[in-house]
């Protein structure tokens, strides 16, 4: 019985992490060069939306993940000419740009979508070998075809950012602009590159959360993941290896409280308790990890004078 | 500034002083800037200013504050554009548009606040930009050799795996000019590049400027003071209110007619001053202060010094040996790890910014922008920022709006600051109108100690003896002052009495009477000058 | 004494372009970029409407009708402005301190937890006692809820942005459980309704408009005097503009984190008692129509002054109530005010029309 439990919690935990993770993944590429970007909320909703609506029309998981990561080329791009060209501040766009995105997507459904049943999501996928491991084979190598694709992106963000001339860009520019500026970098390019690349990543956990767990779009389904990813970002100290396991953190954490609603021994715990524990969860590591430092040039947008 | 052990006509490097090292007459310049403007607002900061470098040439611009000397070169290395006027380089008409325009020319610049990244290495620091924004592959191991290469080429001494942050000033000046030799500049512009190092450092930056020149390059050096003209200079032009009032070549200027140039008239004499009377009671008494950073490294160990009333005690050292953490102790920001600070005989160890102002401790700090004033708020607010927070203008938790701009009127009258209006932001005034603000406030509490860091940095000649003369009235008035300052000059023309911090501890003491140039510049370098 | 030139105001360095000044928000646009904002927004909002399946003039018309064209509908506008000054007044205190209080919405539900609660089990009491009580409650829980957010900071420096939105999410789970917990009424989504004694009277009959909005309006000033007049808000807008210096000048930096979100969570809680007590006369589930986050719009079109913040609620509330009355002749959804109030900000900012500027950052 016990073992049953933690395969369940191992592999939703897993499944839960997956789109915290993308999410995460991109939001770091944002901030190692200088923007942080509070609308991450947005843009994952805005990846959920799309994804659902690619699949509406299409009837085809890849159409609603192209969709999806469609959309976060557009925020990416919205986002970009706000917080480069136009310099605005990038915590009160940030929050703006959620607003905006909850009224579209909530509207947009209304009208578009509410009458559709929700019916297709990835399924999970074997792994040959791994799979036969004994408690992990069944929970942890048995996770939708996205869920594998996060981990190697992870890998490959790691891998741009810290061995390669364009990562060491974008980290110069986001440590200190006008020192990248003073050697010739272009500013404006290399945040604009790292903005879009971050959105579509975020849009694509969007689309991973309808398409690999909830199957439909709901109005505001991603219930603050967005934000969740930001503390993500900040335990994982900015490193995309790191993101793994503070993602799995949260995922757990998740697939744990979804466990303990139906637990009969703590039945008298208020359901409404357990549903708070992602938040009360990102709260202490918020706390935690307060002295972590930003990179020193996020937040403010950069003008030569 | 003198530093005596560098020989003016001895290229420290060893090689012979022989012509062809030295720019030749004649030969075709590198750069020529031919009548440039630049005026911002009404202000002509260049107007018609006519430049030339010659290649192998080390060339002095020289003027005040506020001459035009570094809008001159920030427009000859693309930061900002010229109203009128032309630039060739090697004999070409060219359009400087951008920094990465003049390194395509083989122009380079090494500002004041240096454009480094501390969390990266030297390597990462000196390659960053020279390939294009969006290659890959980046090995460090390849670089790191490359950079170590072109930095044994100009006996440049760095470490291409370190992490620049953790480097002393100079050797992040190194870097800066290492940057700028990778990318192949012939020619490198240095702004004020002796403001925050001591003398022996001065000394390997001129034996580094020496290779360069041998080996072709030229250097600009933008500076305001005197004796480093003399010293290393081939050629200098000096500007005086946006115009050149003077160019000479080696053998053809002095100290005092640089001077002269650069003022327009005879320095006034310094006036003689009261010597502190021997029974005058300890205001301030510091006693095995110990001050560990963050980092767990001792920013300041086993301090001790005291300071009369009446009395100008000068700290002076390299930028970076502890005097931003002993300013932070003193006024308060900080506590200190271990040791004691007396005010006036009372404990005010860990006294914060509010009890060191009710008792009588006044601070000037050298950001003012930073820890001074509020930029964006108005002067009377300013005024009357230390006032409101230590509930001294305020009753029942309001405020009392008119005595706030009352104080303001006076104030802004007595200091003559410029525009004299409550109502202005600090950032609309000048550099040395904020510090008049600054003062204003702080002086005007009438305190019994002040602890005063580079209370003239970037100030012309102008303000900067309106504060010394306000120091000096303070000083009559029986305050003590701590003056903490990078500038050599500055110290001598106010201390009564001289430290010399070094690595956090005090390794000189002495009256300023007896204070030699040799013993300060042995002091600031580490060496404990032998007892008079 | 030498003659030099008169100093004239010398030019930007680099670093002072970055760094600029207060968390005030200044206007530096000209007529013209402020009218090119206002078209670009109302463009962006017709293509929205036409996107959703109305015309835009018609969508215009609701708007304007459902607003303001009858005495009952301005009443409900005038309803509207109330929650949504004190909700702007939430995020504008802090803002004035460089503290990015996101959390308005929770606060605003905290306010009215304590609203309900303290009127569904005060015993029984004269009707002024009993509604002042009441009130006072919902400032006080929302002034809590917020001081978390502002404890963490100062003590911890937490990052307040975060805090406050998952601040959000945990008081609307407890509300969630206080509505289908021990006191849900039979029917769905809503508690048991609060007794005749703790309401607030209707003011002006023959519409809603009810205490809340005198109490909104005597906020307003309440908080002018604040920011003003008092040492408190002077110290607030002093950590705004350059903290150092104003540490440096003897105040207590985490003593006014603390308090500016007291304050600001105070302004949310009012807002979620009044909801309760004059409006909803129960605490229902959806009692805040994202008044939180609209309060931070409000708030920046005020430039965080308090006095702006009445004409600027009010456009808010137009648009909050004409959109009800849109999706009520067009079906287009309610959400939609939401889209043309956050089309609306951002095209202000990103046009330069308000600025958020930036104190001097560590060299």
């Amino acid at each position: 019985m016990t073992r049953q439990v933690v395969e369940t919690v191992l592999s939703s935990g897993a499944l839960l992490s997956a789109p915290l993770l993308w999410a995460a993944l991109g939001e770091a590429i944002n901030e190692q060069a200088g923007v942080i970007n509070v609308g991450i909320e947005g843009v994952m909703l805005f990846g959920a939306f799309g994804a659902a609506v690619g699949v509406q029309h299409f009837h085809s998981l890849a159409a609603g993940l192209v969709a999806g990561a469609a959309t976060g080329l557009l925020s990416g791009v919205i986002l970009s000419y706000l917080y480069v060209n136009r310099g605005t501040d990038q915590i009160v766009t940030g929050i703006l740009f959620n607003i905006l995105i909850l009224g579209a997507t909530t509207a947009l459904y209304e009208k578009y979508l509410s009458a559709v049943v929700p019916s297709m999501s990835f399924h999970p996928a074997h792994i040959p070998l791994l799979g036969r491991i004994p408690v992990v084979g069944p929970s942890l190598f048995y996770q939708p075809v996205l869920s594998y694709a996060v981990l190697a992106c992870a890998l490959i963000v790691l891998y741009l950012m810290r061995r390669t001339w364009v990562g060491l860009h974008l980290r110069a520019v986001g440590e200190r602009p006008e020192v990248g500026d003073s050697v010739g970098l272009s500013v404006v390019r290399l945040r604009w590159f790292a903005l879009v690349c971050g959105c579509v990543l975020t849009a694509i956990g969007g689309a991973a959360l309808v398409l690999t767990q909830t199957g439909g779009f709901i109005p505001d389904v991603t219930s603050g993941q967005g934000y969740i990813a930001l503390a993500i970002v900040i335990l994982a100290r900015w490193n995309p290896a790191g993101a793994i396991l503070a993602a799995a953190l949260f995922g757990f954490a998740a697939a744990l409280q979804f466990q303990l609603q139906s637990t009969a021994a703590v039945a008298f715990v208020p359901r409404d308790v357990w549903l708070s524990v992602p938040y009360v969860l990102t709260l202490l590591v918020v706390v935690v990890t307060a002295g972590a430092g930003y990179p020193r040039g996020v937040g403010v947008p950069y003008r030569r004078s | 500034m003198h530093s005596d052990a560098l020989n003016p006509r001895e290229p420290a490097s060893g090689h012979s002083a022989d012509a062809g090292t030295a720019s030749t007459p004649g030969a075709n310049p590198v750069v020529t800037m031919h009548g440039i403007v630049k005026t911002y607002g009404s202000l002509r900061a260049n107007d018609g200013v006519d430049f030339d470098l010659r290649p192998s040439e080390i060339h002095c611009l020289l003027g005040e504050n506020g001459a035009g000397k570094t809008t001159l070169m920030k427009i000859l290395f693309g930061l900002v554009s010229p109203d009128a006027g032309e630039i060739e380089v090697q004999g070409q008409r060219v359009k400087i548009s951008s920094p990465a325009v003049a390194l395509s020319h083989g122009i380079g610049m090494v500002h004041q606040h240096f454009m480094l990244l501390p969390n990266f290495t030297v390597a990462e620091n000196v390659v960053l930009g020279s390939e294009s924004n969006f290659d890959l592959r980046f090995r460090a191991d390849v670089v790191e050799a490359r950079v170590q290469e072109t930095a044994n080429r100009f006996g440049i001494g760095i470490d291409p795996s370190a992490r620049v942050g953790e480097l002393s000033v100079d050797a992040q000046q190194r870097i800066e000019i290492l940057k700028l030799l990778y990318r192949g500049a012939g020619v490198l512009i240095l702004d004020e590049p002796t403001s925050s190092i001591g003398p022996k450092q001065i000394e390997r930056l001129f034996a580094t400027l020496d290779e360069l020149r041998h080996q072709g390059r030229s250097v600009v050096l933008i500076t305001h003071r005197l004796s480093e003209v003399v010293d290393i200079a081939d050629r200098v032009t000096v500007l005086r209110l946006g115009r050149v009032v003077r160019v000479a070549a080696r053998g053809n200027f002095g100290e005092r007619d640089l001077a002269r140039a650069m003022v327009g008239a005879d320095l006034p004499p310094r006036p003689p001053r009261k010597p502190v009377p021997p029974d005058a009671e300890t205001l301030l008494r510091v006693r095995a202060l110990e001050v560990v950073r963050e980092d767990g490294n001792a920013a300041l160990a086993e301090v001790d010094f005291a300071v009369r009333r009446g009395e100008v005690f000068g700290i002076v050292g390299v930028e970076g040996n502890g005097q931003r953490e002993l300013a932070e102790a003193l006024s308060g920001l900080r506590s200190p790890s271990s040791g004691e600070i007396e005010v006036a005989s009372e404990d005010a160890s860990r006294a914060s910014p509010r009890e060191l102002h009710a008792r009588g401790v006044s601070t000037i700090t050298e950001d003012r922008l930073r820890y001074d004033l509020i930029a964006d708020m108005t002067l009377a607010e300013n005024l009357a920022l230390s006032d409101v927070a230590g509930g001294r203008i305020s009753s029942g938790g309001f405020l009392n709006r008119r005595r706030i701009r009352a104080n303001a009127v006076r104030l802004l009258a007595e200091y003559g600051v410029s525009p004299a209006s409550p109502d202005a932001k600090a950032a609309a005034l000048s550099g040395g109108n904020q510090q008049k603000v600054v003062l204003a406030r702080e002086l005007s509490r009438n305190p019994k100690l002040l602890i005063a860091s580079q209370p003239t940095r970037g100030l012309d000649v102008g303000a900067t003896n309106f504060v010394h003369g306000q120091f000096r009235k303070l000083r009559e008035q029986g305050c003590a002052i701590v003056l903490i300052t990078l500038d050599l000059d500055e110290l001598m023309a106010l201390a009564d009495r001289v430290g010399v911090l070094f690595k956090g501890k005090l390794i000189y003491v002495d009256d300023a009477i007896d204070v030699s140039m040799e013993k300060l510049a042995s002091a600031m370098a580490g060496f404990e000058p032998v007892a008079a | 004494m030498m003659a030099t030139a008169p100093e004239a105001p010398r030019p930007r360095t680099l670093r002072e372009t970055l760094a600029g000044g207060a968390a005030q928000l200044s206007s530096r646009g000209s007529t013209a970029t402020t009218a090119a904002a206002l078209v670009g927004a109302l463009v962006v909002t017709g293509v929205v409407i036409a996107v959703l399946g109305a015309s835009p003039i018609a969508a215009v018309r609701a708007i304007v009708s459902g607003s303001l064209g009858s005495t009952y509908n301005f009443g409900q506008t005038l309803s509207v402005t109330a929650p949504l000054a004190l909700t702007g007044l939430a995020a504008a205190i802090p803002f004035s301190a460089r503290l990015w209080n996101a959390g308005g919405e929770g606060q605003l539900y905290a306010g009215a937890i304590a609203g309900v609660l303290i009127a569904l089990t005060a015993p029984p009491l004269p009707h002024v006692a009993l509604a002042a009580l009441a009130l006072v409650g919902g400032m006080v829980a929302g002034s809590l809820w917020a001081s978390i957010a502002g404890i963490l900071k100062a003590a911890f420096g937490a990052n307040e942005i975060i805090t406050t939105l998952m601040l959000n999410f945990i008081a609307l789970l407890v509300a969630d459980y206080v509505i289908t917990g021990p006191w849900a009424a039979p029917a769905a989504s809503t508690t048991k309704n609060i007794p005749a004694n703790a309401t607030l009277p209707i003011i002006w009959s023959g519409t809603t408009v009810g205490t809340g909005a005198l109490i909104a309006l005597a906020a307003v000033v309440a908080a002018n005097v604040l920011m003003k007049n008092t040492t408190l808000g002077f110290g607030i807008r002093a950590v705004g503009a350059g903290g150092d210096a104003a540490k440096l000048a003897g105040f207590r930096i985490p003593t006014l984190t603390v308090s500016a979100f007291a304050a600001g969570g105070a302004f949310a809680g009012i807002a979620g008692a009044i909801a309760v007590l004059g409006v909803q006369y129960a605490l229902v589930a959806n009692i805040s129509e994202n008044y939180g986050f609209t309060g931070i719009a409000v708030a920046l079109i005020a430039r965080l002054n308090p006095l702006l913040i009445i004409p600027s609620a009010f456009f808010f509330a137009i648009t909050s109530v004409g959109g009800n009355n849109l999706t009520a002749t067009t079906g287009i959804s309610p959400s939609a005010s939401l889209i043309i109030t956050a089309a609306f900000v951002i095209f202000l900012l990103a046009f330069g029309v308000i600025k958020l500027s930036y104190p001097e950052r560590s060299a």
